[in-house]
C-alpha cells in the first residue's frame, strides 16, 4: 500500500512540475493550448491539476460531553494532490470528477471523563470507563474519488458540491491513555489508576470512507486558480464492529489548494 | 480567507455540547468517625463496595467505651461529588455490619457498601491455611478464625490479577489453594503471566504472594509497591523464630520486566517483620509497604529466609516431593518495648512470594511455592 501511495504521489508531482515549466515558457495566448486541449475545450471538457494542504481532524459529531476538553491540537502537515476533469453543460453548470491523493492526520490531547471503551488484546478484553488524558496521533493516506456538481455563479468563481469515496492506502492511529483511572465494567466498578497505557488501533481502521465535499475555486488568472475545500466523512474511520471507542470518528477537513487549468 | 477557515474549524472542533457532564461514580471516598471514638480506631479500609474500620483499642475499658458507641453510631461520608447516600444521619448499630447505598449524581448508578468494624488486634502464632473462600467466584482468599471471630488478615495480589484475567479459573491465579498440603490444605503461590495487558503496562508477571495485611487495588499499576500494605496489629510477645513447611520449584525462564531472559534461577522469598507503626496526622497507624518493609527504622525485629535456605527447599517434583521444614531466627533491630506492646503499637507481618523480585515484575513464569503449617515462636 505504501508503495502505491508513493508512486501516485510521484506521478502527480511530476505532472504539476511539467505544467509549471510549460506555463513559464509560453505566453498566455491561444498558442499554449495543444490541439488535444482545444478539442476538449470545444466539447466543454477541461482538465485541472491542483496541490494543497489540509487541516482538520477525526472527531465525533457533536463532540460528546465525555470529551471534556481538547488541551492540545496539532493538525500535522497533510498534503493533497488532485487531477480533475470537468465537463460543462452550460455557462453555469458542470460536472467534475477527481482523483485525489490526500493525507488526513492530526495529533490531539484530550481530557475525557467516563469515556466508554472495550480494549481487546489477544483473547483477553477489558471493558470499562476511562477518566483522564487521551493522546491520539492519526496519519491516514487516502486515494479519493470525488464526483461534484459545479455551479458557476460568476465567471471567476465556481462552487462544487457532491459525494466522495476514499480508499485507505496507509493508516496509523495510535497514542496513549494517561494520568487517569479506569473503572472496570461500569462507573461503579473497581477503580484502577493508570499513569500511562499505550494503544495502537492502526490495523483496525476502516478501508473505505465516504462523505460530502464542498469546494470553492477562484480563477485568479486564465490558467491559475486557488481553491478552498471542505470534506465531511459520513462514516467513521473505524468499522461498525469496532467497539473500543463508543463514538463514530468522522474525518472533517478543510483544504487550501492552488491549481492549474489546461 | 484562510484565517476564516481555520477559525471556523476551531469553532467546530471545540463546539462541545454546553452543560456539564454529571458524575456517574458512586464512591465512598472517605469515612469520618465521631471524634470521641477516633482514638480507639484505625484508618477505615475502603474498597469498591466495603468499608472496614479497625478497632485498635486494646484495654478492656477502652473496648467497652468503643462498644457502647458502636451500638448507636452515625458516620460521616465523603462521596463522589454530587452523589448521595441513603439514611446517613440516623445512628445505626455497628456491632453488626451495616449497608449503605450510594447514588451517583446522574442518578444512573447505585452502589451498596457494607460497613463493618473489626477487631484489629490479631494474636495468632500458628497458621495452617485451612480457611479459605472464593471471592466473586474468581479467586481464593485465606482467612483465620480466632475465638470464633473471623479475621480477614491474609491478603494477596489476586484482586489485581483479576482485572487482566477475565477468563482465568481460581486455580490459574497467582495465589490459590492446594489440597496437597503438609497437613490438609496449603497455600499455593505461582508466578503467572499477566498476558498482553501486563506486557503493555510493563508488568509482565504476577508473582504469587500472600501476606498479613491488606492490598490496595487502585494503586496496582501506578504505585505497585504501595499496593501491599503489610502488617496487622499484635500484642504478642517478641517473636524469636519463624518455622514453616514448604517446597519450591523454579520456573524455566527467568525474565526481567522488559521481557528479556536473564541467566539466573528464580527463588522464593519468605520473611516476617515486627515493627512499630508510625501515626499519620489523624492519629491513624501507618503500615509499611513494599518500599520499606525490610528497611524501615521502625522495624523491631525481622526474620528473612536466607539464600541457602531458599536453595535447600527446591524440589524436582512439586506435586510428589516432600515438604521441607525451615526455621528462621528473628534478628533484633530495635529493643522490644513492653509498653508499646500493650498499647497496640506493634504490627506484624509474614510475607511469602513465589519470586524474590516479583515486586519488580522480575521472575520465572511457573515458579511455584507451596507453604503450610507456619509457626511463630515467641519469648
Amino acid at each position: 500500500m505504501k508503495k502505491i501511495t508513493v508512486i501516485i504521489l510521484i506521478i502527480m508531482l511530476f505532472s504539476v512540475f511539467q505544467i509549471n515549466l510549460f506555463a513559464q515558457t509560453k505566453d498566455e495566448t491561444i498558442k499554449d493550448y495543444t490541439p488535444g486541449i482545444l478539442r476538449s475545450l470545444a466539447v466543454g471538457v477541461e482538465y485541472r491539476v491542483k496541490a494543497g494542504f489540509l487541516i482538520g481532524g477525526m472527531s465525533p459529531i457533536p463532540i460528546p460531553l465525555e470529551i471534556q476538553k481538547i488541551e492540545n491540537y496539532n493538525p500535522l502537515f497533510n498534503l493533497m494532490l488532485e487531477g480533475e476533469i470537468q465537463k460543462s453543460f452550460n455557462p453555469n453548470w458542470a460536472l467534475s470528477f477527481g482523483l485525489r491523493m490526500e493525507q488526513k492526520g492530526m495529533k490531539t490531547l484530550a481530557q475525557v471523563k467516563n469515556y466508554e471503551m472495550v480494549l481487546i488484546q489477544d483473547n483477553e478484553s477489558i471493558s470499562g470507563v476511562w477518566t483522564g488524558s487521551v493522546q491520539t496521533t492519526v496519519k491516514n493516506s487516502y486515494l479519493t474519488l470525488p464526483v461534484l456538481v459545479v455551479f458557476k455563479p460568476y465567471k471567476r468563481w465556481s462552487i462544487k458540491l457532491g459525494p466522495y469515496l476514499s480508499c485507505l492506502l496507509d493508516g496509523s492511529f495510535w497514542g496513549y491513555a494517561s494520568d487517569g483511572y479506569l473503572r472496570v465494567g461500569d462507573p461503579t466498578g473497581e477503580k484502577i489508576e493508570i499513569s500511562n497505557a499505550p494503544y495502537d488501533f492502526s490495523d483496525k481502521l476502516a478501508h473505505w470512507n465516504y462523505g460530502l465535499q464542498l469546494d470553492a475555486d477562484f480563477q485568479a488568472f486564465p490558467h491559475l486558480f486557488a481553491g478552498l475545500n471542505f470534506t465531511y466523512g459520513i462514516n467513521s474511520i473505524f468499522p461498525k464492529n469496532f467497539n473500543t471507542m463508543s463514538f463514530a470518528m468522522h474525518p472533517i477537513y478543510f483544504g487550501l489548494n492552488f491549481g492549474y487549468k489546461f | 480567507m484562510k484565517n476564516l477557515v481555520i477559525i471556523f474549524f476551531v469553532i467546530c472542533l471545540t463546539a462541545c455540547q454546553s452543560g456539564a457532564l454529571l458524575n456517574s461514580e458512586a464512591d465512598i471516598i472517605e469515612v469520618t468517625l465521631p471524634e470521641d471514638i477516633r482514638q480507639f480506631t484505625g484508618e477505615p479500609l475502603i474498597t469498591n463496595n466495603a468499608v472496614s474500620i479497625p478497632e485498635t483499642a486494646i484495654s478492656d475499658s477502652d473496648r467497652e467505651i468503643l462498644s457502647e458507641h458502636l451500638h448507636s453510631l452515625a458516620l460521616q461520608f465523603k462521596l463522589t461529588p454530587g452523589a448521595t447516600i441513603s439514611d446517613v444521619d440516623t445512628p445505626r448499630d455497628f456491632t453488626i455490619p451495616q449497608q449503605y447505598t450510594v447514588v451517583s449524581q446522574d442518578k444512573k448508578w447505585t452502589k451498596t457498601y457494607t460497613i463493618s468494624f473489626f477487631t484489629a488486634n490479631f494474636n495468632m502464632n500458628y497458621f495452617e491455611f485451612s480457611n479459605y473462600e472464593l471471592v466473586d467466584s474468581k479467586y481464593y482468599q485465606f482467612y483465620e478464625i480466632l475465638d470464633n471471630i473471623r479475621h480477614n488478615v491474609w491478603a494477596s495480589g489476586n484482586p489485581g490479577f483479576a482485572i487482566t484475567a477475565a477468563t482465568a479459573t481460581a486455580d490459574d491465579y497467582p495465589t490459590s489453594v492446594t489440597q496437597n498440603g503438609k497437613s490438609g490444605t496449603a497455600a499455593k503461590l505461582v508466578t503467572r503471566s499477566t498476558g498482553a495487558w501486563g506486557e503493555i503496562m510493563k508488568m509482565p508477571i504476577a508473582a504469587g504472594n500472600l501476606f498479613l495485611g491488606n492490598f490496595i487495588l487502585a494503586n496496582v499499576t501506578t504505585k505497585p509497591l504501595e499496593a501491599t500494605q503489610f502488617g496487622v496489629q499484635t500484642t504478642q510477645n517478641m517473636p524469636v523464630k519463624l518455622g514453616f513447611w514448604c517446597k519450591y520449584k523454579p520456573g524455566a525462564e527467568y525474565k526481567n520486566a522488559d521481557g528479556n531472559i536473564l541467566q539466573q534461577e528464580d527463588s522464593p522469598s519468605i520473611y516476617a517483620v515486627l515493627y512499630e507503626a508510625a501515626t499519620d496526622t489523624n492519629g491513624n497507624p501507618v503500615k509499611l509497604d513494599g518500599t520499606n518493609v525490610q528497611t524501615d527504622p521502625s522495624i523491631v525485629c525481622i526474620a528473612i529466609m536466607s539464600d541457602e535456605q531458599a536453595a535447600a527447599v527446591k524440589v524436582n517434583n512439586i506435586d510428589t516431593d516432600d515438604y521441607i521444614y525451615v526455621e528462621v531466627p528473628f534478628v533484633e533491630r530495635n529493643s522490644f518495648d513492653t509498653g508499646k506492646q500493650a498499647a497496640g503499637k506493634y504490627y506484624f507481618t509474614i510475607v511469602f512470594s513465589s519470586s524474590t523480585h516479583g515486586d519488580l515484575f522480575e521472575g520465572a513464569i511457573g515458579s511455584t511455592l507451596l507453604i503450610d503449617d507456619v509457626q511463630i515462636f515467641s519469648n
